[in-house]
């Protein structure tokens, strides 16, 4: 085994037999997989059997963390859920911080792979090296914030960090997320339905041993310089969180708005991280050895009581629940955004959904008798409210809604489909691609269907500021502008997703301004490995060419690499009035990333380019 | 004359005891462009400016009683 950064065991349970074991990977396993996604998509690939319905028993769900987590330093709190996704039906999975995860690590386990499916509801329990699976029918049904307190009330055990999913997920809501720690959210994929589909309702954990570290003079000093120079480096995460660009996008007109028919929002002001702060804002919140402070917590009155200790509501959320809706009552959205919480809800896609709803509403494919009479104008904040609980209990027109927008539309009919913001199922964050257009090119080609974490944000690029000599050690060293699809914005893509794959690898926060070289030596430090930053950057394009091979396996082919038609169409108001993506300029991009990745123009990897990854099983399971 | 600038997000690292907002004492003319000189936030370092909520560029000229609001890049995660 390493010196460090790892445990060493990967715990294995079964919920139809109720057995439980645990793997011991050798060094070499770890190396090549690291953690997160790439070990995910290992075990999915490896366990999981071809075309396993994704919310039945065959379906694997893996729990998994990185070489970083538990680390003494920010963004080491955070553990990614994975599993074929019931929401696309391709390679799945979501991060969340918070606690649990270096919890997991002091217990002794990388991770936490689960098979089968438990006649009853149940729970695990795992405290260091004993693993229980516990009965768990007295919480199911309930709200996350009291699961929490009766699991944590039974066990009568100091320390006690849960994840669980919600009552959207025990109704295989297909965007039902994971809750850790009550306020941290692995969202997409829908990975807290697959968790309701195992009957697995939550998993305690109770670690005592500190996670080794190879070198902990080393990585404790580089922690210790990024607390004390937090101010400085964080700027004005802990003023605002991510709640901060809502207005940045509105004045550039690229705020989702009405379901991205627009790109600027008449009421933004009223939904700013500013106005939040100004008001509502009752605290702030972080994640485990984090000094950043980035989480918000919100607390508001009549008419819509939310409960602080749910959090609060950040950029995606204020987004989606907001403008994509056309909702300016700060209130109504936080009070969405609670509930989504509670119930265990990816507010992205719950956003996405009702917002589908609202345009369907207002073009006339819903009609009163679809909606019990509910009027669904954009805007309409009441429904916003009422959809939230009618999706998590699959009531109404919230029945059609949880299935996501995508087999929605296609229930509606074919006018809604044009309507359906979404790529291979699942619903497109807030972030517009006719903003940032190598964005678009990431939505279509991500494994995980319309991503915004693992993309490119081109603005961040148009200018040689610090944010291009971040990326100067992956080789590219121009800047280059938002609107761009040329050959060198396919390059910048590729790299950039490769290394902010990696980071889904190491399971670290995107948010720490760590810079290569420092996550490099945090890396070297944890483990003792003589790590490089090609072998990271190889890492990340290790996880992207096994996710695109379980969707290969899993039917999938370069047909699913699309972007909704909406965002070829022109803004027709707004600072962005006239931009569209090019559709020959996309398409064009799209063959040039699986040409620049070793693909052919099917977008299939090449049985060389899975060996050059170290990948030859895949490339010989493939060629079977 | 007066004009009033306020930070957002990263770039208030740049500036002394990262304060927000500013009220500033400067001759006319005065350019977006030398506001940002004036405050020591490096150019390359912005992706937006704002005069009244419309996005402006380093050549506008901010006049007597305006807000100018400088942003950093946008990214997501």
């Amino acid at each position: 085994m390493t010196s460090g950064g790892y445990r060493g065991k990967i715990l294995k349970v079964n919920l139809t037999d109720r057995t439980i074991n645990v793997e011991t990977p050798d060094e070499n396993f770890y190396r090549l997989y690291y953690g997160g996604r790439a070990l995910i998509a290992h075990y999915l690939l490896k366990e999981m059997k071809p075309g396993a319905d994704p919310l039945g028993p065959d379906n694997v769900l893996v729990f998994a963390t990185g070489p970083l987590t538990g680390g003494p330093f920010a963004g080491s709190g955070r553990n990614s859920v994975g599993a074929r996704s019931p929401l696309t039906g391709a390679y799945g999975d979501g991060e969340a911080g918070g606690y649990w995860g270096a919890e997991l690590k002091r217990a002794g386990y990388d991770a936490i792979v689960i098979h089968g499916q438990a006649a009853e509801p149940v729970y695990l329990w795992i405290k260091d090296d004993q693993v229980q699976i516990r009965e768990a029918s007295h919480l199911w049904g309930k709200k996350t914030a009291d699961v929490e307190e009766a699991i944590k009330n039974e066990l009568d055990e100091k320390g006690v960090r849960i994840t669980q999913c919600g009552l959207a997920g025990e109704n295989l809501v297909r965007y039902a997320c994971v809750v850790n720690d009550l306020t941290h959210f692995a969202g997409r994929s829908g990975m807290g339905a697959v968790m309701g589909s195992k009957r697995l309702r939550a998993i305690a954990v109770r670690g005592t041993e500190p996670v080794p570290m190879a070198d902990a003079a080393a990585v404790r000093e580089l922690g210790r310089w990024l607390s004390q120079n937090v101010q400085d480096l964080a700027g004005g995460m802990r003023d605002l969180g991510t709640t901060g660009t809502v207005m940045s996008l509105n004045i550039s007109g690229g705020l989702p708005t009405h379901n991205f028919r627009d790109g600027h929002f008449a009421g933004a002001e009223k939904i700013t991280g500013e106005t939040m702060r100004d008001t509502i804002l009752k605290d702030r919140d972080t994640c485990f050895a984090c000094p950043i402070f980035c989480k918000r917590v919100v607390e508001t009155d009549e008419p819509y009581r939310v409960d602080p200790i749910y959090g609060g509501p950040e950029y995606e959320t204020l987004a989606a629940l907001g403008s994509l809706c056309g909702v300016d009552d700060l209130g109504a959205v936080c009070k969405a955004a609670e509930l989504c919480n509670a119930y265990g809800l990816d507010t992205i896609s719950t956003g996405v959904s009702i917002a589908f709803a609202m345009e369907c509403f207002e073009a006339g494919l819903l009609e009163a008798k679809d909606t019990e009479g509910k009027s669904l104008h954009f805007g309409n904040s009441q429904a916003l409210v009422e959809l939230v609980e009618q999706i998590t209990r699959q009531e109404g027109l919230g029945a059609l809604l949880a299935r996501g927008v995508k087999a929605a539309a296609e229930d509606i009919g074919p006018e809604a489909i044009a309507l359906a913001m979404h790529v291979k199922g699942q619903e497109i964050p807030m972030h517009e691609p006719r903003l940032k257009h190598g964005l678009g090119l990431g939505y279509a080609v991500s494994p995980t269907g319309a991503d915004h974490c693992h993309n490119l944000h081109d603005t961040a690029y148009t200018k040689a500021g610090g944010a291009l000599k971040d990326i100067h050690p992956l080789g590219i060293l121009e800047p280059i502008p938002a609107d761009d699809l040329s050959l060198d914005k396919v390059r910048l893509y590729k790299q950039v997703t490769n290394w902010r794959t990696f980071s889904n690898c190491s399971v670290q926060c995107y948010f720490v301004p760590w810079k290569p070289h420092q996550t490099l030596a945090l890396i070297q430090g944890m483990t003792g490995w003589n790590a490089s930053l090609l072998e990271l950057v190889q890492v990340g394009e290790r996880a992207v060419n096994l996710t695109r091979c379980f969707n290969l396996r899993e039917g999938f082919t370069a047909a699913d690499d699309y972007l909704p038609e909406r965002f070829c169409e022109a803004f027709t108001s707004g600072p962005l009035e006239g931009v569209a993506i090019d559709r020959e300029a996309l398409e064009n991009a799209r063959i040039a990333f699986y040409r620049m990745s070793g693909w052919d123009d099917d977008g299939v990897p090449s049985r060389e380019k899975l060996y050059d990854l170290g990948l030859g099983w895949l490339a010989e399971d493939m060629a079977n | 004359m007066k004009v009033k600038v306020k930070v957002y997000g990263t770039l208030l690292t740049y500036v002394a005891e990262q304060k927000e907002e500013h009220e500033l004492e400067v001759a006319e003319p005065v350019t977006a462009g030398e506001l940002l000189k004036h405050l020591g936030i490096p150019e390359e370092e912005v992706w937006l400016l704002s005069v009244g909520k419309r996005q402006v560029s380093t050549s506008y000229e901010v006049t007597e009683g305006e807000e100018l609001s400088i942003f950093p890049p946008v990214t997501g995660g």
